[in-house]
């Protein structure tokens, strides 16, 4: 039985999306409870990327409905996209602005007042070891800091629902701790974290529930307790996928070489 | 501050930190000078305008007034990287209702160098003809036409090339509006002469009833009729940025690329199967030739300045061959410079993934521009060879063709020496790391070694050019250009090469310490 639906964050039914031939999305289904920390896992070209998107109002599906935060993604997008932080794959930023003033006009457009986002902003580039390139241009970042000033900007208005798309990849050890236990705490504060990842220790370390999406479809969902059943996620996912011998006799020159 | 004004404000931010970047600099010191050269040639003329105009000076007006449409999306090529053309794309995250959106993007659009100078090249319209609330309602409605006008077409652009890039796509929309507005100033300045007002009469009714033309002319029609024009074309003005803001709004939710890329990628091969390049002996150079031209083909930014380059070449000769009278070599070549001048700054040296991808795998740097001179060779010389066939036939001039594509040809190859010159000596970084691969900064030194080159190339086929254009003395115009351009392609690229070995040392020690 489904929980109630104030208890999701984000509810997804029957979400559909085919680009030409290809059925990127192939009816996909999921509830994320409120409050948890959620994982998307599957291999590349699964459909997680397209699923964010949708799930974001960024992509317009073909069919099924998403709520989040009990808001109508494609019936008020505007008002949805208030609830949630996004930090996309690859962070789509006002490269000819300093991270400073990438964060400031991210705050003006989401309608913040500037004393708020000068304060807020200090706060999060100190946490994320960016102070002393703040005033650098986003341009000259690398991919890892282009990832710690998105994940700021997705942060700066305390969304309720987070949305990381491969987070923690570029990011070096100790940011991705640092990440982590600010992921933690929002999550401890209410906040929900929804998330996609190839890295599998990275899921199990944090995740209370997971959904593996492969060729657009959900192959299973739940918590990874439930899931895994004392086994390693890593194992449980490559036998779903049907991936224990891919390689078989293959690439038998490599040996020779 | 509302998400509306935060938008303008953020166009004003980018604008102000594009002043950090070498090329900022120069985009925007372009567009000054550029909106500078198009106001003045607007402003002066309207401020002073020549006693005993026809229709009152209505004509006059409409012309000039439709110009300053023309000259507007001119600016645009120069202003991709100032920071003048906001992209939609990047609001796409925040939560704008499609009516905020839009409305913050026109108010990023309004300020700015453009609209600024195409408000003065107009006001010039007051000093000359009176300020009076039609005169002024007609400038600002102008102004607004203008800049609804530029976004609708960038948009249209995008839709259609199925690309969010419909800004940078718009150098096609320069390409195409520099030759009107030269036709354009042609009708200008042969009414303002009053030597033929008859022959750009057609012209004249056309731009007169369509905006921003007539606003122009609402300020001298009868006070009635002025109103009902300026209020038609708001109406219009309005229905543009409906449409405009409708295909933003699409844009940012509909898949743009993925049905696209198939049919691209489809192009590419067929265009170049890589297995007839390796009978050229150098199959690195080969493999860089292949992958040029199919970025090219695929890539809708290149696609569209390759496109853009052949309307420039096209619309070139059209125009010299309207002044002449016949389809000649020096023209030819003249107009093989332009179609390069749009394509060229991205085949060059070290740019992109490609060039890391080659360096990496240790091939050698003169394979690597050998490959890219091949390269533009493969997709200038076919659109060349088109463009004169073509032009044979509307000209009814089929001796002069052979010779003008010979010409055109050693004008290519001139024009690479040159290129390759200039993209080795321009101070491009060593690239240190796949993900910071630096960009081609060659463009600028390319575009300035234009001027050089065109002098360089034009005595060649100037032999074949003397009026009366006989086939002996065409074909031999066009042989001597094309030696004439493979002397300077071969002493070009051989310098550019022996100076990109002296720096294979030092790619490869950056290589080994990444």
């Amino acid at each position: 039985m489904q929980p109630p639906a104030q208890l999701n964050a984000v509810m997804i039914d029957g979400l559909e999306k085919a680009f030409g031939e290809k059925r990127a999305v192939d009816g996909v289904t999921l509830r994320v409870p409120a409050g948890s920390f959620f994982g998307i896992v599957g291999p590349n070209g699964a459909g997680k990327t397209t699923t964010l998107r949708m799930a974001c109002g960024l992509l317009r599906p073909d069919a099924g409905r998403i709520e989040l935060d009990g808001v109508d993604v494609w019936s008020d997008p505007a008002e949805a996209k208030r609830r949630y932080g996004l930090v996309p794959d690859t962070p789509i930023l006002f490269d000819r602005l300093s991270g400073r003033e990438v964060l400031e006009f991210n705050g003006l457009l989401r309608g913040l007042d500037s004393t708020l986002i000068r304060e807020r902003s200090a706060e999060l580039l100190a946490v994320l070891g960016l102070e002393g390139e703040a005033d650098r241009l986003v341009g000259d970042y690398s991919l890892g800091m282009t990832k710690k000033v998105a994940l700021a900007c997705a942060l700066l208005h305390a969304p309720r629902v987070l949305i990381l798309d491969e987070p923690f990849g570029a990011i070096d050890p100790l940011s991705t701790q640092v990440v982590e236990s600010i992921l933690r705490r929002f999550t401890e504060g209410g906040g929900t974290v929804v998330f996609s990842s190839h890295v599998m220790d990275v899921v199990e370390r944090l995740c209370d529930q997971i959904a593996i999406i492969a060729d657009g479809r959900v192959l299973a969902s739940g918590s990874i307790a439930s899931l895994a059943g004392g086994r390693r996620l890593q194992d449980v996912f490559i036998e779903l996928l049907g991936g224990t011998d891919m390689l078989g006799d293959g690439l038998a020159w490599l040996a020779a070489a | 501050m509302s998400p509306v004004l935060a938008v303008g404000a953020l166009k004003l931010a980018l604008y102000r930190s594009s002043l950090r970047r070498p090329f900022g600099w120069v985009s925007l010191l372009g567009s000054i000078a550029m909106s500078a050269v198009v106001a003045s040639r607007i402003a002066l003329p309207l401020a002073s305008p020549p006693d005993g105009l026809p229709g009152s000076g209505g004509p006059y007006l409409v012309t000039l007034f439709a110009l300053s449409a023309a000259g507007w999306l001119m600016l645009s090529v120069l202003t991709i990287t100032s920071g003048e053309m906001m992209p939609a794309g990047l609001l796409a995250g925040f939560p704008l209702a499609a009516p905020q959106r839009a409305l913050g993007l026109f108010l990023a659009a309004v300020l700015g160098v453009t609209p600024i100078a195409t408000l003065i090249g107009l006001g010039g319209a007051l000093a000359g003809f009176g300020v009076t609330p039609v005169s002024v309602a007609a400038v600002v409605l102008a102004t607004v036409f203008c800049v609804t006008l530029n976004l609708l077409s960038s948009a249209l652009i995008g839709a259609a090339m199925r690309s969010r890039r419909g800004r940078d796509l718009g150098v096609v929309i320069g390409g195409l509006c520099g030759a009107l507005a030269w036709f354009l100033y042609r009708e200008a300045a042969s009414i303002l002469h009053g030597a033929s007002a008859a022959r750009g009469s057609s012209a004249i009714d056309l731009l007169s009833a369509i905006p921003p033309g007539a606003f122009g002319r609402a300020i001298t029609a009868e006070p009635l009729a002025g109103v009902g024009l300026l209020a038609l074309g708001a109406v219009e003005t309005l229905a543009m940025l409906v449409l405009w803001a409708w295909l933003v709004d699409r844009s940012l939710t509909r898949d743009a690329v993925s049905a696209g890329s198939a049919r691209r990628a489809a192009v590419g091969r067929l265009a170049l199967p890589l297995r007839l390049l390796d009978r050229l002996g150098d199959r690195r150079a080969a493999a860089v030739c292949s992958a040029e031209v199919r970025a090219t083909l695929r890539d809708p930014r290149r696609l569209t300045q390759y496109v853009s380059g052949l309307v420039l070449a096209g619309a070139f000769v059209g125009i010299l061959q309207v002044k002449s009278g016949g389809l000649t070599p020096l023209f030819a070549g003249w107009a093989a410079i332009f179609l390069l001048q749009t394509t060229a700054p991205a085949q060059f040296a070290f740019d992109a993934d490609a060039t890391w991808a080659f360096v990496v795998a240790h091939g050698r740097p003169r394979s690597d521009l050998l490959g890219k001179n091949l390269a533009l060779c493969v997709c200038a010389l076919p659109l060349l060879a088109a463009i004169t066939v073509g032009l044979m036939i509307v000209t009814d001039d089929p001796i002069s063709g052979p010779g003008a594509f010979l010409a055109a040809c050693g004008a290519v190859m001139a024009w690479l020496g040159a290129g390759s010159i200039a993209s080795v000596r321009a101070p491009v970084g060593i690239p240190i790391d796949p993900t910071k691969v630096p960009k081609p900064s060659a463009g600028l030194k390319l575009l300035g070694l234009m001027g050089l080159c065109m002098l360089a190339v034009v005595p060649a086929p100037s032999l074949a050019y003397g009026g009366e254009v006989a086939w002996g003395s065409s074909l031999l115009g066009g042989v001597a250009a094309l030696a004439y351009g493979a002397i300077v392609w071969r002493i070009g690229f051989g310098r550019a090469a022996r100076r990109l070995e002296r720096r294979h040392p030092e790619i490869a020690a950056a290589l080994m310490t990444t």
